[in-house]
């Protein structure tokens, strides 16, 4: 069955490591995500707004026992993306179509994160190049899932620019 | 009574004779192994060239032996020096007790102390242990500030499912630097 697919330009926003490289996904692969299963494939994980960016990297940090201020130096890097084949899961329709809804795309469940898996496995199967979703760390926020090796060469990832993420802390 | 005297005295001098006999016989053995090693000598000291061959290569491998043993000590005591500077690096980095840190390495809290009071020599196992532990207070120190670092260890981990100290202690660490690998690449959970 052939899923309706569409293109995505624009800008998107990621938090990692400074020391780390911003398009990196080894990690990703090795520990796995909430869009892609450990020692699969790769996937890399970026937000549409510098908001929904902090929302994202807060959540893993708590998850961790940590806040944002514990942690060593974090960039925001700005990308430009440009890709020919997404799967855009806010869109009520595609949702239906992988039988999955948007409350769990936005769960913390295990059963429904096992969901989210079944559905990018599909998805990376297909050939899509990244996954457009809901945020489920802030209301209204969207996520670009993207699977580098799954690239058209028509497709690119472009840095723009990192910039130091400030944090305040208990003591700022 | 003169004739009991006499077999007494011949019994005597019997027993005498037999046992310089077996002492003779020892030295007639402890001759001919003298006998045979100058023997040999003699045949050597015939081909000096030979015997200079052999002489240096025998004489450099006592050396090296000698040399390699002293390498060997220094190298151990270096070794157990360099675990102990990694363990006392994870107690304070950690800011851990005696019996915590025993927790994390899996070992009693006897050993902690036996092992921290003076250079004591640590089985292979245990020097396994502290290195992988090591490189996961390496990665931690560059990634989480030192005042969150116990903190880090004994929260619960909900994408572990567990805190990365019982989990470093059953030996799991590999799956805690993924985790921090994970955390550093900003990969969404």
């Amino acid at each position: 069955m052939s899923r309706p697919s569409t293109e995505f330009n624009g800008l998107v926003y990621r938090i990692h490591a400074a020391d780390k490289n911003a398009l990196d996904m080894e990690a990703s692969k090795n520990f796995g995500g909430r869009w892609n299963k450990a020692n699969r494939f790769g996937a890399l994980y970026a937000s549409l707004t510098k908001e929904t960016a902090q929302a994202e990297h807060a959540s893993q940090v708590l998850k961790r026992g940590l806040t944002p201020g514990d942690l060593s130096p974090r960039l925001m890097t700005t990308i430009r993306v440009h890709l020919t084949k997404v799967l855009d899961l806010t869109d009520t329709d595609r949702q239906e179509e992988f039988g999955i809804t948007k409350s769990e795309l936005e769960s913390d469940e295990d059963a429904y994160r096992k969901k989210i898996l079944e559905v990018s496995e599909k998805a990376w199967a297909e050939g899509c190049e990244a996954i457009l979703s809901p945020s489920a760390r802030l209301l209204g926020g969207k996520n670009l899932n993207i699977f580098p090796d799954k690239l058209n060469p028509k497709s690119f990832l472009r840095i723009i620019k990192s910039e130091r993420l400030w944090v305040k802390t208990g003591n700022s | 009574m003169r004739n009991r005297q006499n077999v007494e005295l011949q019994r005597l001098l019997l027993d005498a004779k037999k046992v310089m006999e077996s002492v003779r016989e020892q030295i007639k053995v402890t001759e001919n192994i003298i006998r045979g090693i100058e023997g040999h000598l003699a045949t050597s000291k015939k081909t000096p060239r030979v015997r200079a061959l052999c002489e240096q290569p025998v004489r450099q491998v006592r050396e090296e032996t000698i040399i390699y043993q002293s390498l060997l000590k220094k190298q151990r005591a270096s070794d157990s020096k360099e675990r102990l500077r990694k363990l006392r690096a994870l107690k304070t980095g950690f800011g851990l007790s005696h019996r915590e840190l025993a927790g994390v390495v899996g070992v009693s809290e006897r050993t902690i102390f036996n092992w921290m009071g003076r250079e004591a020599s640590l089985n292979r196992l245990a020097r396994e242990r502290i290195d992988k532990l090591f490189r996961v207070y390496e990665m931690v120190s560059r990634e989480i500030n030192a005042e969150a670092r116990r903190r880090w260890l004994f929260s619960q981990n909900e994408l572990l499912g567990d805190s990365a100290h019982n989990l470093l202690a059953k030996g799991e660490y590999e799956k805690v630097l993924a985790d921090i690998e994970a955390m550093r690449e900003g990969v969404h959970v």
